[in-house]
């Protein structure tokens, strides 16, 4: 998971309040990915994930002078992304998930690893598929955003109990998941 | 704790880099507890990262564009300027009102003015009738009245508690004319 310098994230954010285009661009640049990344395994569908993305980043320049830094930025963005990631399946039922129509991926060497990593990027969607929305949002932002129990409590409005009963059912639900396609990690 | 409660609690530190102590002292003792974690271990290790779902570097900068736009957008909102086309046609609309009203305006005081005139037997003007154009059009136009109903007409005006049928035609008559009317106007005179 590519790692973001966090306090390099912080004095952007303390720039971009100042509305300073220059540094929100850089935030932007910073931490488009992992937004990107989110909303496509929440919706499964990469233009959705796209859309959203824009959506997210619009919204944190415009309500910049709300984040009051009491928390992490970055998890306040991700409360953005994750609030128009389930407003929007919310809206939009049953979910669609990609036929892989992505671009070829220019990361990997060879076309065997590009297929791996195709199969692999449609069975984690698979699996985040099958989960219930709040199964899902709880192991999108514990496993995939590293985030504490007491983080997604907070930013979900979740009991704490709650929110580990959520992600130990989708962990459990993984690993059955993995068993049952014979996808073997 | 029993085993089963370890892992449970295994279970929520999965995909976390770092592991509770009292965990990790005890997977290094109960080699049951050792092999749950490792099987467990091994999604985590595939289940892929964010570079797995992240645009490639042209989408990036594609992405990148479209949200500067936005963004630029919301900033500064475009005021859509008129064409001089635009603006020609609103010049035409609003001379042609104004000239329609001019028009208006001028043609109903000539209206006033034109009215028919009536004259009496010994050639006196009376008095402007308004609301006939001339006098061979009321000719046509005009309902025959007898000697009485014209007596009526007068009476009924000048009685002050008339209908209103006649007050046009009579309007800015002097008493005098009025007289002079009762006395002598019939049919005739009035045609």
């Amino acid at each position: 998971m590519a790692e973001v310098n966090h306090e390099k994230i912080e004095r952007l954010v303390a720039r971009a309040r100042r509305k300073d285009r220059e540094a929100f661009s850089e935030i932007v640049r910073l931490l488009m990915n992992s937004i990107v990344a989110l909303t496509y395994r929440m919706t499964g569908n990469r233009e959705v994930a796209l859309d959203l993305t824009q959506d997210t980043f619009v919204s944190a320049w415009e309500y910049l002078s709300s984040f009051r830094g009491e928390a992490k930025f970055e998890s306040w963005l991700y409360r953005i992304a994750s609030n128009k990631a389930i407003n929007y399946l919310n809206t939009v039922k049953p979910i669609s998930i990609d036929k892989e129509v992505d671009p070829p991926d220019q990361s990997v060497a060879t076309p065997e690893d590009l297929y791996t990593r195709k199969e692999l990027r449609q069975a984690v969607l698979g699996f985040m598929r099958e989960l219930p929305l709040q199964q899902r949002l709880t192991f999108e932002l514990r496993f995939y955003r590293q985030m504490s129990f007491e983080e997604i409590a907070e930013m979900t409005g979740r009991a704490l109990g709650t929110v580990k009963t959520n992600y130990r059912e989708a962990v459990l639900k993984l690993r059955a998941f993995a068993t049952a396609k014979g996808w073997r990690p | 704790m029993t085993c089963r409660e370890y892992q449970e609690e295994l279970v929520l530190a999965f995909g976390q880099p770092t592991m509770p102590a009292e965990l990790a002292g005890h997977l290094e003792r109960c080699e049951e507890c050792r092999a749950y974690w490792q099987d467990l271990s091994r999604f985590a290790d595939g289940t892929g990262d964010d570079d797995l779902f992240a645009p490639d570097e042209n989408e990036s900068q594609w992405l990148m564009n479209r949200i500067e736009r936005e963004l630029d957008r919301r900033e500064h909102p475009v005021r859509k300027t008129m064409s001089l086309f635009r603006y020609a046609a609103l010049a035409a609309s609003v001379v042609l009102a104004v000239g329609i009203t001019v028009i208006g305006i001028r043609y109903s005081a000539n209206r006033g003015q034109s009215g028919t005139v009536i004259v009496a037997d010994s050639g006196q003007t009376l008095a402007p009738v308004r609301g006939q154009a001339n006098t061979a059009d009321s000719t046509m136009t005009t309902p025959s009245l007898g000697d009485s109903e014209i007596r009526l007409l007068i009476q009924d005006y000048t009685s002050g508690t008339g209908q209103g049928i006649d007050e046009n035609l009579l309007n800015g008559l002097s008493d005098e004319e009025i007289k002079y009317l009762e006395a002598n106007l019939t049919k005739g005179d009035l045609l």
